[in-house]
């Protein structure tokens, strides 16, 4: 296939002036023109009327200061930048230039004089979009500068092996590793040595969980103190969401807060313990009454009654530390059987005193079958019974004791002897409290109720 | 039952035991069995003494929190003098020292017929 209308193309191969003209008047980004000696224009592009909004008439024959803000134009800079061009034969630089409506735009410009000496050529760019995205950056970058450096948490930036390139000035400060020390693994130094293989894996299983996470004992140069910190630290991802090969991260001091997770763990291991040995203790109530019981009934009543005698002791435990109030023990024990029994019988005095927790179980437990053997058979269960508890704090030789003396009167004890069958009061008495508080006990029947004397060594 | 009866019949345990009401259902099981049971006793210096001045002890039933001490010097004289134990104990088996992590080992609240069982296999 031939062409043969087509002529000789002059349009696609112009001479080269015209080539020049072609080039120079489609730049229309490029704002195009040429200055006379002392700054007058002499060509004007399109560009240049798009990117200035002066017209090639407007400007023709004008001194071409007119594009700079006022005061660089004050300043000289328009003869300086020409001065600057002959001098070193361009002159390159960035800055606000002015349009025609008189808004501002951020330029990037060169000048360079023509080789003939009749003035300069200068292109001018449009670059106030750049321009704002770089100040935006610059303030992103300022805003976590004073992020990074401003919350209490230590700082880095690292690799995704955790070699670091940057640290806070607050890891420099809490660590005394300044930032040649810390970087690479140099910051492992400042953890402690048990936890070092601890964070090295941390930092190769973050390479495939893509987070790392690990709490570690760091170092305080301060003080020396190795101090629990949680150290989270996670890849940044480009605008593409795609990993910048940079890793940003903090390290949180937990030590408090671990301290009082410790301090959890070993209270709920303790309670856990308290409540097997409580079981086992009702467990051995269980099986104590039921052997002395003569029915299920029977059972049925005392274990429960027991029980919550059981139950009052643990509440006036719980709430103590190393000891209970003696009084709150018998009193405690006297209301519960308030209901069913004389209580203007009772009389119960005796000084501020508290009992070791250790023996309050048995002691509770033992108060209780004496209440219970009270309402049962003796003072509060006759017309003419009076019961008295009364107790003293003893102290001679460093040594104090507790002296209680449990006293009924006015009984008229029942013929068949059925109370001095040794019964679950009984071996309370006689061996729970020697064997659990060092107590000497004495329980005597005497003709007009019973007698029982405790006296407790306090440590 | 009859025969693991047999099995423990006029041995010796030692009880070592800070709760009285427990040792006493310690000692209830032991004796329906037959045995003889020294102590109970429920501090570590009394049973240490008991485990030197003893003339026979064939076996031992050990609480090990007594009153702010553990009773691991028991365990480790009991063992010298080869004599075989059980714990009897509030405490999981992961919080006793390793050296003891195999040895016989009963949770509280126990069962008397598993302890009975338990004691007549030392």
């Amino acid at each position: 296939m031939t062409a043969p209308d087509m002529p000789q193309s002059s349009l696609l191969a112009p001479k080269s002036d015209d080539l020049l003209r072609v080039v120079f008047e489609s730049a229309v980004d490029f704002a195009i023109f040429s200055l006379d000696p002392q700054g007058r224009v002499t060509s004007w592009n399109t560009g240049a009327e798009r990117v200035l909004g002066f017209t090639e008439a407007d400007i023709l024959g004008q001194s071409g200061d007119i594009i700079f803000i006022e005061e660089d134009r004050k300043a000289g800079v328009p003869a300086l930048e020409r001065a600057d061009a002959r001098a070193h034969g361009r002159a390159e630089d960035e800055r606000w230039q002015m349009r025609k409506d008189g808004t501002r735009f951020w330029a990037s410009g060169l000048t360079m004089p023509l080789s003939d000496g009749s003035g300069f050529v200068k292109i001018l760019r449009d670059r106030t979009e750049s321009h704002r995205a770089g100040q935006k950056l610059t303030e992103n970058e300022e805003r976590f500068r004073l992020l990074a450096t401003n919350i209490p948490q230590l700082v880095f930036r690292c690799l995704a092996d955790g070699s670091r390139t940057w640290g806070s000035p607050q890891w420099v400060d809490y660590s005394g590793l300044d930032q040649p020390q810390s970087l690479g693994l140099g910051w492992l130094n400042a953890v402690h040595p048990e936890d070092r293989a601890l964070t090295l894996a941390a930092w190769q299983a973050a390479a495939n969980t893509g987070e790392c996470y690990v709490e570690h004992r760091v170092r305080r140069a301060s003080d020396d103190a190795y101090r629990w910190h949680q150290t989270r630290a996670l890849p940044v991802l480009t605008a593409f969401g795609e990993p910048s090969g940079d890793w940003i991260g903090t390290m949180t001091d937990i030590h408090e807060l671990r301290a009082l997770k410790d301090r959890q763990d070993v209270l709920v291991a303790e309670l856990q313990h308290r409540t097997r040995n409580l079981l086992a203790v009702v467990q051995s109530v269980a099986s104590q009454t039921l052997r002395s019981s003569a029915s299920m009934e029977s059972f049925g009543a005392e274990f429960s009654s027991r029980l919550r005698a059981l139950s009052r002791v643990q509440g006036l435990v719980a709430r103590a530390a190393e000891t209970i109030s003696l009084r709150d023990l018998i009193e405690g024990e006297l209301r519960a059987h308030g209901a069913a029994s004389r209580m203007e019988a009772v009389q119960a005095e005796g000084p501020p005193v508290t009992v070791p927790t250790l023996g309050a179980q048995a002691l509770g437990l033992a108060l209780h079958e004496l209440a219970t053997n009270a309402i049962k058979y003796g003072a509060l269960s006759q017309e003419n019974g009076m019961l008295r508890i009364l107790w003293t704090l003893e102290e001679n030789a460093g040594e104090r004791v507790v002296l209680l003396e449990w006293r009924e009167e006015g009984v008229s004890m029942p013929a068949d002897g059925a109370p001095r069958r040794k019964g679950y009061g009984r071996e309370l008495i006689e061996r729970a409290l020697p064997y659990q508080l060092n107590a000497k006990t004495d329980l005597q029947f005497l003709d007009d109720g019973i007698r029982c004397l405790i006296r407790v060594p306090l440590p | 039952m009859v025969s693991e009866e047999a099995d423990i019949f006029d041995k010796v345990f030692l009880v070592v035991e800070d709760e009285y009401l427990v040792a006493a259902d310690i000692m209830d099981v032991l004796g329906r069995a037959g045995a003889d049971v020294i102590g109970p006793v429920s501090s570590l210096e009394g049973a240490l003494k008991l485990v030197d001045e003893a003339e026979q002890i064939d076996a031992a039933v050990l609480d090990i929190h007594l009153r702010g001490a553990e009773v691991y010097p028991v365990a480790d004289a009991l063992s010298l003098r080869n004599v075989p134990f059980a714990f009897l104990t509030a405490y999981d088996r992961g919080d006793l020292p390793e050296r003891f992590r195999q040895a016989p080992f009963l949770q509280k609240p126990a069962d008397p017929d598993e302890l009975l069982q338990l004691l007549s296999r030392l």
